[in-house]
């Protein structure tokens, strides 16, 4: 009798679950699209503290849109005012790609409790990668605006490896603000887009991770160009520069880490290869294992 | 970590520790991690605090600055002082018949011992396999190379060295390469403006 008891207890928690985890794993996913469109599309001006790894920063955020184009500024507080020099190179953040169906195979979306940030309450949610590929990613969202309030990354042993937090934060919705965002501007300084590798191909990536740009970039200090191959999960990416022979070399082969950022540089047929990317050491060295010349 | 020194960490941040604490305590950082991250995490719960009562932030930074110049002026380790390890081979030729017979009474209550063990876990094992099994793999397997080879990524993952220093034009490189990263392929939301304000800074 017990057993029954017990099986039919077990059945109907599995029929709960079964039917709650998609629909929360949706809320959570639409929660996420919402706040990649809001910090588009929303004015807001707000002070944040920012750590990484065991260092500490406070910048003062702002955001706004004009006739459609975003103009945004990010200063160091710690700095002064000078520091302001910052955001003479505006980086837009209109690449922000929605929910993609290969993030969803490599991250378990969860949607958790609500917390009170800066004066303004925020639901968690959770992108919990499926293999040790990638960090864990912890946003606190505002259900009504969708304005993103705090961020972590946390590796494998549970350590924030960085972490973001508004202490102030104002939102004005603009005028012309829609449901999308606006039209991406096309932006003069980016470089030119090269067709699809042959020379340079990967055996086998990391599980969710694909080639998403081939760009090439003028060298440095007069060098010839390099190539940044940008490789993407959905949630996370990977820049790898490969520089030709004869390009200023670095050491053999490196590891270095400065929070979540983590830069590998080792040596392929004969190339500088370097890999950037908000993902743990080891997943940039398994990238550049299987990064093969063809030609 | 125990309460006490989680205490010790606390008085550390406020400034409250006398001499010895602060000594004391500078000695356990430089040996347990776990102790350094809880200190970042009070620091940084402290820097919030304090910006939510509308205190200007930044003001127990200059605190960390400290600890950092401190812990980053302990005399480091010289060659001269590393005492080497002894040879295995002398080691071998000095054993007794008495370390022996020691050794051997070693294996054997090891052996005991992990029967012992093995015996109590066979016969607890739950009624249920299947169902714990279940529980704790995840919702969905993707596949995966480092799931297939736990040990070879550990591995791997110890031979990636952390480079402190790096030379001039190494620094000079590497810089300009995660600026065009942030601005070209990161993807995370608000953290690439932050990202690249600080390096800029750097």
């Amino acid at each position: 009798m017990l057993t029954i008891k017990h099986t039919v207890s077990i059945a109907v928690l599995a029929g709960v679950l079964a039917w709650s985890t998609p629909s929360l794993a949706n809320e959570a996913g639409d929660l996420l699209a919402k706040m990649r469109n809001a910090v588009h599309t929303l004015d807001y001006t707000g002070t944040l503290v920012y750590s990484q790894g065991n260092e500490l920063s406070n910048y003062q955020i702002s955001h706004t849109v004009e006739n459609g184009a975003e103009k945004e500024s990010v200063v160091r507080l710690a700095q002064g005012a000078s520091a302001s020099d910052a955001d003479a190179e505006s980086f837009s953040l209109a690449k922000f790609q929605q929910v993609q169906p290969q993030m969803e195979a490599v991250y378990a979306l969860d949607l958790g409790g609500q917390e009170f940030v800066a004066n303004r309450s925020c639901q968690i949610i959770v992108a919990r990668p499926r293999d040790k590929m990638r960090y864990l990613q912890r946003y606190c969202i505002e259900p009504e605006t969708g304005m993103l309030l705090k961020y972590s990354l946390v590796d494998r042993s549970h350590r924030t490896v960085e972490q973001l937090m508004f202490t102030t934060l104002d939102i004005a919705v603009p005028a012309q603000a829609t449901a999308l965002p606006p039209p991406v501007q096309p932006n003069p300084a980016m470089p030119a887009a090269l067709p699809p590798a042959t020379d340079w191909v990967f055996a086998s990536l990391p599980a969710g991770f694909q080639q998403v740009q081939d760009l090439r970039q003028e060298g440095i200090n007069g060098q010839p160009p390099i190539r940044q191959i940008i490789l993407s999960d959905g949630m996370t990416s990977v820049s790898v520069f490969i520089a030709p022979p004869g390009a200023p070399s670095m050491l053999d082969s490196i590891g270095i880490s400065s929070g979540a950022m983590n830069i590998y540089a080792t040596e392929v047929a004969q190339h500088q290869v370097t890999l950037v990317g908000e993902v743990p050491a080891l997943t940039l060295q398994r990238i550049s294992e299987n990064l093969q010349y063809a030609r | 970590m125990n309460t006490s020194k989680e205490e010790f960490l606390s008085a550390f941040i406020d400034d409250e520790s006398g001499e010895f604490e602060r000594r004391r305590l500078l000695d356990e950082l430089k040996k347990d991690d776990a102790l350094g991250q809880t200190l970042s995490r009070y620091a940084f719960i402290g820097e919030t605090m304090r910006a939510s009562k509308g205190q200007p932030m930044g003001q127990g930074v200059s605190l960390l600055s400290r600890i950092q110049e401190e812990l980053a002026d302990e005399p480091a380790y010289e060659q001269d002082n590393v005492v080497p390890m002894p040879a295995r081979a002398n080691a071998t030729v000095t054993t007794s018949r008495v370390q022996a017979y020691r050794w051997f009474g070693m294996g054997m209550a090891a052996t005991v011992a992990a029967v012992a063990v093995g015996g109590l876990l066979f016969f607890n094992q739950p009624t249920t396999p299947d169902a714990s099994m279940a529980a704790a793999l995840p919702a969905s397997a993707p596949v995966s190379v480092a799931a297939t080879t736990p040990t070879m990524v550990a591995d791997a993952d110890t031979r990636i060295q952390q480079v402190g220093r790096v030379d001039p034009q190494t620094r000079d490189i590497l810089k300009q390469y995660v600026e065009k990263h942030v601005k070209y392929a990161s993807t995370t939301v608000i953290a690439p403006s932050i990202r690249a304000a600080s390096y800029a800074n750097d």
